[in-house]
């Protein structure tokens, strides 16, 4: 799993991009430069467009979503969608001539910050496409989920969390592309020069949507986690241990089989009607390997509860032993269930129980001390010592992320096999011989339709299953958080599932001031700030005097553009002479800094032009 | 015990088709019934228990899907203990039932090669692989 490329990679490239600064400063902007800067700003504002609409889901979950009262989230998306819409219309009109008289359109750019930007919109574009993996078009057209993660990525929450990440990139993009737009230029053109500022407000309106926004709905810490962490829809190759690997490769094994039997869980419901697959060998191989799994997994959480790093949460370690030691009741009963039924086709062994089996073998190698370990009987095979499981400090997280993905996957497959049986059965491929049903039942051949109460019981022994490996997962989940284990993420997923498929409602929001801190957006200089740097004052009195002063100016402007008739603010918003204060208004987030632009359209901004 | 006894002894004299997939049907039950009653998580066999007792339940469906099973004259095994006999050690248990499939997998893989329909040698063919699977699984019990 950890060799997979996750969104946050791209991400984290497309934000270091434009992070860069020049080595030297450039006083002076080209034509090209600015041709160049508008071709950048535009992939990456088509690209972020993209990236928000990769977020929504199908016409069904977006009409349940707008159905509801307009949350905070809901205004911002549609305000962020309408704002890149904004902004690449401002942009479009000067990429389709030559850059300039005697430029090249294939020269590079000179502008680094024409530069950065491309370089960061082809990461994002990465990213986006590394989403997209997730699903597939049907012939009709529409989208479908081609991954456990795509209904994740469609909720909410995680829509919420790409906003926010788009809006740090936003934020950088408008302000290297105002840089080369309002730096001085005896060359280029003016209309390009404005028109690349104003696309930078509308990122900055953007922006500002995504903030206020998070102001009354945080998206919590854990969520943007869980989107960064996204990964590349591929299946991990299947695995055999061959005996004697360490615990971290055993722990890996035990993930990416996990990883591998999630995928064949969820096809086991959609098949169910008529896949040759779905028989009694299937699901007694199933619940047998998956009974064996608790129990591996029992194991291990109580020896985890004796080793010397774990001292502080052994308490945590052995409820979460106990909890799947329920679960290995629970699929113990299920198995049972079992013994009494049979399925119309029988023989096939399906991916999913091959999978099963498969983890029953990784889990009990990284269980017991035998590093030959098989389910058969032998020589006693007592538990792996405690030393022998923790033997380096990240042994601990990566071990009780092994557990946590295996507990999760098993309450997964629980919930798809229930599923199957009961479309099974639905379409009467789950059968009972004939003879062990009452007398009274005349039926010419060796097996029947089971009855409605024999698939009553299986059923509520598979959810029982389910129940207890769900509550197994959440107990480790909390020593995972407590240990900071990278499986956190699938208590995020979890819940962005769960509010995705309308199952709950949204965790309520704790709103945490503190969870921005870390990377918060830098700050855009003001005008006075800016002269000041260019004139080389580094005195933190003098700069943070000019900031005060740029933040009273911002407010004086914004308070003065409240009472300004329209022409004057459409002639404000033109003037490149006003644009540095201009950018650092709408840079400054205020709520009402939106209204500068709002009225004004690029459509009734080019009527207006074109009037005499 | 004395049932997997029994069931040991009938199997080996079995002759035509219908009383090996007879007896091998009872067979398969009386294994799933004693590893059913036995499976202890605390006990060091139980990965092997359960994962036998889905080849027993698997191996007895595939005898049910035999033509020449004789349906009327089908009993299921019942495991019963006489009057102070001792219930036997799990590892002498699965010794016992671990010869019992093998002693199933090569009667089975007999009456393959003697079936003359195609739907009795798919079952014999099926159910002698779950044999075989209970007896690699808990052959290995007596071994300390």
């Amino acid at each position: 799993m950890s060799d997979r490329a996750i969104f946050g990679d791209f991400v984290n490239a497309a934000a270091k991009q434009l992070d860069a600064t020049d080595s030297g400063t450039r006083r002076v902007t080209t034509s090209a430069d600015v041709h160049y800067a508008v071709r950048a700003l535009l992939r990456m504002v088509t690209v972020m467009s993209r990236c928000i609409a990769v977020t929504d889901t199908s016409a069904n979950d977006m009409t349940w979503r707008y159905a509801r009262d307009p949350g905070a989230w809901t205004r911002a998306r549609a305000e962020a969608r309408q704002a890149l819409d904004n902004a690449a219309e401002f942009l479009r009109p000067h990429i389709r001539g030559r850059p300039g008289p005697g430029i090249s359109v294939s020269s590079a750019p000179k502008s680094a910050a024409a530069r950065r930007i491309a370089a960061a919109a082809l990461s994002l574009q990465a990213g986006h496409d590394l989403l997209q993996t997730h699903y597939s078009r049907k012939p009709n057209g529409l989208r479908e989920y081609r991954s456990p993660w795509a209904p994740a990525i469609g909720s909410d929450q995680v829509s919420s969390a790409m906003l926010t990440e788009l809006g740090k990139l936003a934020h950088r993009a408008a302000a290297q592309a105002s840089g080369v737009a309002l730096a001085p230029s005896p060359s280029a053109s003016w209309a390009a020069r404005r028109d690349l500022n104003t696309a930078c407000q509308w990122l900055w309106v953007f922006v500002g949507a995504v903030r206020s926004a998070q102001r009354d709905e945080p998206v919590p810490a854990a969520t943007r986690h869980l989107l960064r962490h996204i990964p590349l829809n591929t299946i991990p190759p299947r695995r055999v241990p061959v005996g004697g690997e360490p615990v971290p490769d055993l722990c890996d094994g035990v993930i990416s089989t996990a990883e591998r039997l999630r995928r064949a869980a969820r096809a086991l419901t959609p098949h169910a009607a008529w896949s040759p697959a779905m028989t009694i060998t299937s699901l007694t191989r199933t619940a047998g390997a998956a009974t064996v799994t608790s129990h591996n997994c029992e194991l291990l959480l109580t020896t985890l509860a004796e080793c010397e790093p774990a001292a502080q949460i052994r308490q945590q370690l052995l409820e979460c032993s106990a909890a799947a030691a329920r679960a290995r009741e629970s699929w113990l009963a299920a198995a049972y269930a079992l013994d009494n039924i049979t399925t119309d086709t029988r023989g096939y062994l399906s991916p999913a129980a091959a999978e099963t089996t498969g983890l029953a073998l990784w889990t009990g190698r990284l269980a017991f001390a035998n590093p030959e370990w098989r389910p058969s009987a032998g020589p006693r095979h007592p538990a792996r010592p405690p030393a022998s499981l923790i033997s380096a400090p990240e042994d601990m997280r990566r071990v009780v992320d092994a557990v946590h993905y295996t507990c999760d996957t098993l309450t997964s497959l629980a919930r798809a096999s229930r599923e199957q049986i009961r479309v099974a059965a639905r379409a009467s491929r789950i059968l009972v011989p004939t003879r062990t049903l009452p007398g009274s039942i005349d039926i010419p051949h060796p097996f029947a339709p089971a009855p409605d109460e024999h698939i009553a019981s299986l059923l509520s022994r598979y959810r029982d299953a389910a129940a207890a490996s769900s509550q197994a997962t959440k107990e480790v989940a909390v020593v995972a958080e407590t240990i900071h284990a990278p499986s956190q993420v699938l208590t995020a997923f979890r819940e962005a599932i769960q509010a995705a498929t309308g199952a709950t409602q949204r965790r309520a929001h704790q709103a945490n001031p503190n969870a921005d801190a870390p990377d918060r957006d830098p700050d855009l200089p003001g005008p006075l700030q800016s002269v000041l740097h260019q004139l080389g004052v580094t005195d933190r009195d003098l700069i943070a005097h000019a900031c005060a002063l740029d933040r009273d100016g911002a407010r004086l402007v914004i308070d003065a553009a409240e009472k300004l008739s329209p022409t004057r603010g459409r002639a404000t918003r033109q003037s490149l002479e006003a644009a540095p204060v201009v950018n650092h208004v709408l840079a400054s987030f205020d709520s009402r800094s939106a209204a500068f632009l709002r009225p004004q359209s690029p459509h009734d901004d080019r009527q207006h032009e074109a009037q005499p | 015990m004395s049932q997997i006894c029994e069931l040991h002894h009938r199997l080996g004299r079995a002759g035509n088709l219908p009383s090996v997939l007879a007896v091998a049907y009872e067979a398969f039950d009386g294994i799933l019934l004693a590893i059913r009653s036995r499976e202890n998580p605390a006990a060091d066999l139980f990965a092997a228990f359960v994962m036998a007792a889905a080849s027993a339940a698997d191996g007895r469906d595939a005898i049910t899907r035999a033509p020449s099973l004789p349906l009327s004259g089908l009993s299921h095994a019942v495991i019963t203990r006489q009057a102070g006999e001792p219930e036997p050690g799990i590892r002498v248990l699965a010794g016992s039932v671990a010869e019992l499939a093998r002693l199933l997998a090569g009667q089975l893989a007999q009456a393959e090669q003697a079936a003359a329909l195609a739907g009795d040698q798919n079952a014999c063919a099926q159910a002698a692989t779950c044999a075989r699977e209970i007896h690699t699984l808990l052959a290995g019990a007596t071994d300390e």
